[in-house]
């Protein structure tokens, strides 16, 4: 409740005080930690992301750009159970934009840092059941997940936006956002990256 | 604007299925933040490994496997030997570890205490494992088990540290596998703090002793992360001083 009234507000503001919305389209991974089935480290699958947010002009051309994106998250999986699963990533960004150059490289171009907080939400739902399972000499009974479990993470944001113009009817500029996430940034253990690449139409 | 619209959907459209599998749906581990893995009395001294071993190779599977998922509150830490023995289930939150008999057919035993504060005891058949035990094989026996004692069931998955199949990863398993640890991220998830906006942030978790025990992060890895860490948060200081300077000079400029 307390994060949809803050988004409701955010961009409540945000039509009064416009800078540029924008959306964008891209792919999101984690870092490869994961092992295979031959043992070796496994690559995250690239998961397909979007996202939308709002540039606010803050000060000495700095700004605040909240964001809330979806994850539609690809496992790789040797699974013959079956069963009916589905993981999904919801996330809120907030990062603060600084041009270092001052000024844009040229005129249509322009490189800006991004730097912030992010609370990541993963969602893992199942629809239940049993499954028989080789226990053993013998086959005992296991249960598939069932319901839903939502567990909440914190990262630690970096990364750089490029901005170039492009008139047309509906986009005022085009960007590519290269982001880099530190979940678990106070956990030495639990401590793990993950990217994003995406395109960026600014309204 | 159709041909955008074409791209997004086939983006989002093919998903795979995972496969872990739980030992029961109500069943989890008591005290998920702060599990005590204990050696039942004696541990698995009869069979010719001392407690010091057993207690460095538990170190070894909880912090470089199940203590490693970020989506998960699960944090488990090695404890001394207790006055349990290994035929009885320890008090909640517990894991007791000791060694027994058990045949030719398995390598280890776990029981769980099936409800939803539980606890578990570990076997591990003395019968394969003896004053000569491989390091590997040992470390993959306990790493198993742990999972059984925190909830997950045998997967399907070869990749999984938890699959009843014969896997070329084997006997040692190099790290959890993405259904391991979608399955601890499912059974222990990280609570939501500040209404969720600021996800679980993990500083109620302390890091435990046997820090020596801990993987090794490469060098590279250790200078990516701190850079990493050390330039996130001093832009973010930098940009948090000069947004309350400017806030504060807009207020003190008022008429």
């Amino acid at each position: 409740m307390i994060r949809n009234g803050i988004l409701i507000f955010l961009f409540v503001i945000s039509l009064t005080k416009s800078y540029g919305t924008h959306f964008s389209l891209g792919y999101h991974k984690m870092d490869p930690n994961v092992q295979s089935q031959d043992g070796s480290e496994a690559s995250d699958p690239y998961s397909p992301t979007i996202s939308l947010g709002h540039n606010f002009n803050a000060f000495w051309g700095m700004q605040f750009s909240p964001q809330i994106g979806y994850i539609k998250n690809k496992v790789n999986s040797g699974d013959s159970y079956g069963g009916d699963y589905k993981i999904e990533t919801y996330y809120l960004l907030y990062d603060l934009l600084w041009n270092p150059f001052e000024s844009s490289v040229s005129d249509s171009t322009e490189w800006v840092l991004r730097t912030g907080l992010g609370t990541y939400q993963k969602s893992i739902k199942g629809s239940g059941g049993t499954v028989t399972v080789p226990n053993g000499t013998s086959t005992t009974t296991a249960y598939r997940p069932s319901g839903s479990s939502k567990s909440y993470t914190t990262t630690l944001n970096l990364g750089i936006d490029g901005r170039f113009n492009y008139n047309s009817q509906y986009i005022k500029k085009w960007g590519l956002r290269l982001e880099s996430f530190l979940y678990s940034p106070f956990q030495k253990q639990k401590r793990t990256f993950a990217y994003l690449i995406t395109l960026v139409g600014y309204f | 604007m159709k041909f955008l619209g074409l791209v997004v959907v086939g983006m989002f459209l093919s998903v795979k299925s995972f496969a872990f599998i739980l030992m029961d749906p109500d069943y989890r581990i008591g005290s998920p933040e702060n599990v005590v893995v204990n050696l039942a009395s004696g541990g698995c001294q009869a069979a010719g490994i001392s407690n010091q071993e057993l207690l460095n190779i538990i170190s070894d599977a909880l912090n470089n496997y199940w203590n490693t998922v970020p989506e998960s509150r699960l944090m488990m830490k090695p404890g001394s030997e207790s006055s349990v023995p290994v035929t009885q289930l320890p008090p909640d939150g517990q894991v007791i570890i000791g060694c027994a008999s058990l045949g030719a057919s398995t390598g280890g035993v776990t029981n769980v205490s099936y409800t939803a504060s539980g606890s578990a005891r570990i076997r591990i058949n003395s019968d394969f494992y003896g004053a000569n035990y491989n390091y590997e094989s040992l470390l993959g026996v306990i790493v198993h088990e742990l999972g059984h004692a925190v909830g997950l069931h045998h997967s399907d998955d070869g990749a999984s540290v938890m699959t009843y199949r014969a896997s070329s990863w084997m006997p040692g398993p190099s790290s959890l596998s993405q259904d391991d640890m979608d399955g601890v991220a499912f059974l222990y998830p990280n609570e939501k703090e500040l209404g969720g906006l600021l996800g679980g942030c993990g500083l109620k978790v302390r890091d435990y002793a046997h820090q020596k025990n801990q993987k090794e992060l490469t060098l590279w890895r250790q200078i990516v992360e701190s850079l990493f860490s050390f330039t996130s948060v001093i832009l973010f200081f930098i940009f948090s001083i000069r947004f309350f300077a400017f806030q504060a000079r807009m207020i003190l400029s008022r008429p």
